[in-house]
């Protein structure tokens, strides 16, 4: 699964961080350390969930 | 572009931003029926305050949240579209606020909040021990005004002996009302009577730099935008804002919390037997309870959600709409500690999306942790008679609970 975070959109709420965090790290500014990312099938539900948690809807998925 | 004047999408509605003396929760259920209606509603100018529209569709208010550019934040309260004074960072638009938010991130990142965490903690029990043995409580007057009120001050540094001459003025500027002080001059004069105490603290600080610590104010004395050392006038500005922003939002926040918990045993319960699940349930009630309400110019013409809108026009932004969406949740008035997917806009969203969020939570979680341990049951006296109050803020009026 590939995510893409949408750095313009990212503002910084960790709500992705807060439901999965081994996922979506942040950086000390406290926005998603990424912006292209690929995870693990294993992943695959964490990463959802952090994906329709954002506020922002700054995260998307291929695959 | 031609702009239409729309009125057959754009219904006209009655609605009283200041509506109190409301049932509790009330105020959530009546933003929800405009939403009914359609995305954006329009509110007439009437009794002496102007008119203005209100996003009330979730997809209406994030898109107005998240673009700066044809929303502005110069006005941010709508009945007051042409404000005198100057709330920083809350009223700046970007490329201006892009820096302060800069300048101001460090001391909010989650990893910085977390290093609050054990003073916090210790004062929150301090709190809770003052009436653990009591029968009855004052929930806001002895805990939710001043736990947040605390916070507050450690985060500037503050010495803890001005505690209560700041718990004095949180009363007047936040708990003025028709009776105590009608036409909030009392609010006023508290207002600039704590400005002028943060400027008094601000020029000691800057004289006498040892009594700078490891905190916010210490570190914004030498803030720089554009190159030009931020002034002593800025930074009461500033601080004003930090005071008053962290304040009346997280004491209703705890109040209207735990109102739910001690009418709703079952949430509660859950709570004391399975305290790991606070955070989300912190989560939850932030999504269930959205008390904050904002408020955009907008720029130059244009259209939200298909509707057009004027430049000028103030457009009332509630937090509400998106979380308590009942597209997407079908029970949105439900606490559910078990919901799969939370997801709510109770913090805003977009460049200005609050900046205290996790400091909130961590006060929110506190609370519920320390709170339970010690008082795992307790009931609101007199339920029927707790009431609401709406505006920028909702907030339950008072909360006596009965400690068993």
């Amino acid at each position: 699964m590939k995510l893409t975070v949408d750095k313009q959109k990212c503002q910084g709420h960790a709500m992705c961080a807060a439901v999965a965090p081994s996922v979506y790290p942040l950086d000390d500014e406290g926005y998603v350390a990424f912006e292209h990312a690929e995870v693990d099938e294993s992943d695959r539900s964490a990463a959802t969930l952090g994906i329709e948690t954002c506020p922002e809807q700054a995260i998307s998925a291929t695959t | 572009m031609t702009v239409q004047n729309d009125r057959a999408r754009c219904p006209v509605v009655e609605w009283d931003y200041l509506q109190g003396g409301c049932p509790v929760n009330s105020g959530f259920a009546r933003i929800s029926e405009l939403a009914e209606k359609a995305p954006i509603v329009e509110v007439e100018a009437a009794n002496g305050l102007p008119g203005y529209l209100i996003a009330a569709a979730g997809e209406a208010v994030v898109e107005v949240f998240q673009d700066p550019r044809r929303f502005s934040s110069n006005a941010v309260i709508p009945i007051e579209p042409d404000p005198e004074y100057l709330m920083i960072p809350v009223m700046i638009d970007p490329p201006d606020h892009t820096a302060w938010r800069k300048l101001l991130a460090p001391f909010f990142v989650p990893s910085r909040v977390q290093m609050l965490e054990p003073r916090i903690r210790a004062r929150c029990v301090e709190l809770i021990e003052e009436f653990a043995d009591d029968d009855f409580v004052d929930f806001i007057q002895m805990f939710a005004a001043q736990f947040p009120n605390f916070v507050f001050m450690e985060l500037l540094g503050l010495p803890q002996k001005d505690f209560e001459q700041f718990m004095v003025w949180e009363n007047r500027i936040m708990h003025a009302d028709s009776v105590n002080d009608p036409d909030r001059s009392g609010a006023r004069e508290a207002m600039v009577e704590v400005s002028t105490y943060l400027g008094d603290l601000i020029n000691a600080r800057r004289a006498d730099p040892s009594l700078n610590g490891d905190d916010l104010l210490a570190a914004a004395l030498h803030w720089e935008i554009d190159g030009k050392p931020v002034t002593t006038e800025e930074l009461q500005n500033l601080c004003m804002f930090l005071f008053i922003a962290g304040l009346d939002t997280v004491a209703a926040q705890l109040t209207v919390s735990f109102h739910h918990l001690a009418t709703n045993p079952k949430n509660r319960r859950r709570i004391v037997e399975d305290p790991d699940i606070i955070p989300q349930a912190v989560e939850e009630l932030l999504r269930a309870f959205p008390n904050v309400s904002t408020g955009r110019k907008v720029v130059a013409d244009t259209e939200v959600a298909g509707i057009q809108v004027k430049a000028g026009q103030m457009i009332l932004l509630p937090t509400s709409p998106a979380g308590r969406n009942y597209a997407t949740y079908p029970d949105a008035d439900v606490v559910d500690f078990d919901r799969p997917v939370i997801r709510h806009t109770s913090f805003g969203a977009g460049p200005h999306r609050c900046i205290g969020a996790h400091l909130a939570r961590l006060e929110l979680r506190v609370a519920l942790e320390e709170w339970h341990r010690r008082l795992p049951e307790y009931t609101v006296d007199d339920v029927d008679a707790v009431t609401e109050h709406t505006g920028s803020t909702f907030g339950i009026d008072n909360l006596r609970l009965v400690l068993p």
